[in-house]
């Protein structure tokens, strides 16, 4: 059995490889998964005066154990993980596309003004520098303001600090990730605008050609599970957060998701043309 | 009682008049509407050699009803009614302000589709009707994840029906779609590759004075309440306007929907900021080259007027 350690990963990011874990497939591949917790510790908050990447951190999370040597592999946003492979010391590379395709979306509290992403010009956006929602938020406002109407501001990663520090009133809009997605619509926020985005995993030299062959192996089974019967899956997204929110868990049930943003595919690698567009 | 033909308008994009109609707060601030159906004989099919708004109608079903004086107002997406008011041979036809409903659209692909992200649809064929609001949606949507060269338009229908079944027919690879066609999409297992929202202006001849927009607005404001107050209670709006037309949409059930994409607000101003900034996107795709100001295509008289008025 070769063992591999992994950083911790969300339903929203990681699911079919916490069904993998879940239901022995990585064991069926002679992998053992352990996780490492990348997000523990206090967090700092909303931080108004950062308002762009630049000299920001970009292993505050994702990658972090990673590059202390105390976890072979980590799956993150393909935009972040150029920048934190770019300024990696371990030697992490990019090995292909994880199997999720992550949905984000940029929400505004019930009280304000904006109704669309053209009304977003000149407020301020929080986003969670080099995490996935940040430069998706970029991308979707990109299309309808020009650049130096975007104003952001640094928050913690993590959709629940995020959604809190909305109805806080911290900033005006915040990009999310599922439950608190639905959760904030089914507490009367809007949803601006919604997309989709791809991930990549990180790997050391210990993640050889047949080690993450078996790991895909074992992670392309669950997809074809998941796809089978998505809503026997998404309860995923309730359960992994009732320990750490119970909010999640009191106010919202199955039925409050849409099993349409729930995106799995078969992880490959990254085509060379979206590569260098990237 | 005064008299006011409409063009006719579907529920994504005109609940709240569509509301305000069945429960007779119309006739309860003395308008009586008559609805003039602007669909009729429209070309549905789609265009695959048309690929910009470049010589196409403005008029093909929004305003077409309007500009032969055969009716008096119109609503359709604020973009599109720019380009239709710089047009108009109704001497009158201006912008009053903007509709209630703040309209929801997303980007689909079929099931079988290999893109995922709206990246993925560099230089693919996406579905748009020219000059109507998914059209500008779609490439205000697309513009952030690609160059303007990459994105590639195909003309197609209005209707979102329409488009839905060619997208299935393979006609294209993408199309955006509006309420209820975007639910029946993802559950007949199409992704949704983005979404977005868009307002919607009224354009209306002088026979929409400032007194009779008031009363109009009033009666919009009163089901904007009413729906705001009990949104499940009326999405069934958007299953009923379809279930005669289209049996996969009678099949549907409210529980198909997501209430959270009805959004509907008091009937409002053009911020003037707001529609300078549209006017000079709009410009900058190569629409709107006859207009100097935006504020050219707005009634301001009315439309403060009236705004103020029904508060």
């Amino acid at each position: 059995m070769k063992k591999l350690t992994l950083e911790t990963t969300g339903s929203f990011q990681g699911l079919p490889e916490l069904v993998a874990y879940d239901e022995g497939l990585f064991e069926a591949e002679g992998i053992e998964v352990t996780w490492a917790d990348r997000d523990a510790g206090p967090k700092p908050g909303t931080q108004k005066d950062v308002n762009s990447p630049v000299g920001n951190d970009r292993f505050s999370s994702h990658g972090k154990l990673f590059e202390q040597g105390k976890a072979d592999m980590y799956n993150a946003c393909e935009w972040g993980n150029y920048c934190r492979v770019q300024d990696s010391d371990s030697g992490g590379r990019q090995v292909g596309r994880r199997a999720i395709v992550a949905f984000g979306a940029l929400v505004v509290p019930p009280d304000s003004t904006a109704y669309t992403l053209q009304q977003m010009a000149g407020k301020v956006v929080g986003l969670p520098y080099y995490f996935g929602t940040h430069f998706l938020a970029l991308l979707m406002l990109e299309g309808f303001l020009p650049r130096d109407q975007i104003k952001t501001c640094k928050t913690p990663n993590g959709s629940r600090r995020q959604y809190d520090a909305l109805l806080r009133g911290e900033y005006d809009g915040a990009c999310l990730t599922e439950p608190y997605i639905s959760l904030a619509e089914k507490q009367g926020c809007r949803v601006l605008s919604a997309a989709s985005f791809h991930g990549t995993e990180v790997v050391s030299d210990k993640v050889d050609v047949e080690t993450y062959a078996a790991f895909n192996k074992a992670v392309t089974e669950a997809v074809d599970r998941i796809n089978a019967d998505k809503e026997s899956y998404m309860h995923y997204f309730i359960d992994y957060y009732k320990e750490r929110d119970p909010e999640v868990a009191s106010v919202l049930t199955v039925n409050d998701l849409r099993p349409s943003r729930l995106i799995v595919q078969k992880p490959g690698p990254i085509p060379e043309d979206e590569l260098k567009r990237s | 009682m005064k008299k006011l033909v409409l063009e006719t308008t579907a529920p994504f994009q005109g609940l709240a008049e569509l509301v305000a109609d069945r429960e007779g707060l119309f006739e309860k601030e003395g308008i009586q509407i008559e609805w003039v159906d602007r669909d009729k004989g429209v070309d549905k099919s789609v265009q695959k050699d048309v690929n910009s708004p470049e010589g196409v109608n403005p008029f093909a079903s929004h305003g077409k009803l309007f500009e032969q004086g055969k009716a008096d107002m119109y609503n359709a997406c604020e973009w599109g009614n720019y380009c239709r008011v710089q047009d108009s041979g109704v001497q009158s036809g201006r912008q009053l302000g903007r509709r209630a409903i703040v309209c929801f659209a997303g980007l689909y692909v079929r099931p079988d589709s290999e893109v995922y992200t709206a990246q993925q649809l560099v230089n693919k064929d996406v579905g748009a009707p020219f000059y109507f609001g998914t059209h500008y949606l779609i490439l205000h949507m697309l513009e952030g994840f690609m160059n303007r060269d990459q994105i590639k338009l195909v003309r197609a229908p209005n209707g979102s029906r329409f488009r839905y079944d060619a997208l299935l027919a393979g006609e294209y690879e993408a199309t955006c779609l509006t309420e209820p066609y975007a639910s029946l999409a993802e559950k007949e297992g199409c992704r949704l590759v983005t979404s977005s929202f868009l307002h919607g202006t009224e354009v209306a001849s002088d026979k929409v004075d400032t007194e009779t927009y008031t009363k109009f607005n009033r009666a919009v404001k009163e089901a904007v309440k009413r729906v705001n107050a009990d949104r499940s209670a009326y999405m069934h709006y958007f299953i009923d306007y379809y279930k005669d037309k289209d049996p996969r949409v009678a099949a549907m059930d409210t529980s198909d929907l997501m209430e959270s994409r009805v959004v509907v607000v008091d009937p409002a101003p053009i911020p003037q900021e707001e529609a300078d900034r549209t006017a000079a996107w709009i410009k900058s795709w190569g629409m709107l080259a006859d207009t100097g100001e935006a504020s050219e295509l707005i009634n301001m008289e009315v439309q403060e007027g009236a705004h103020a008025a029904a508060e």
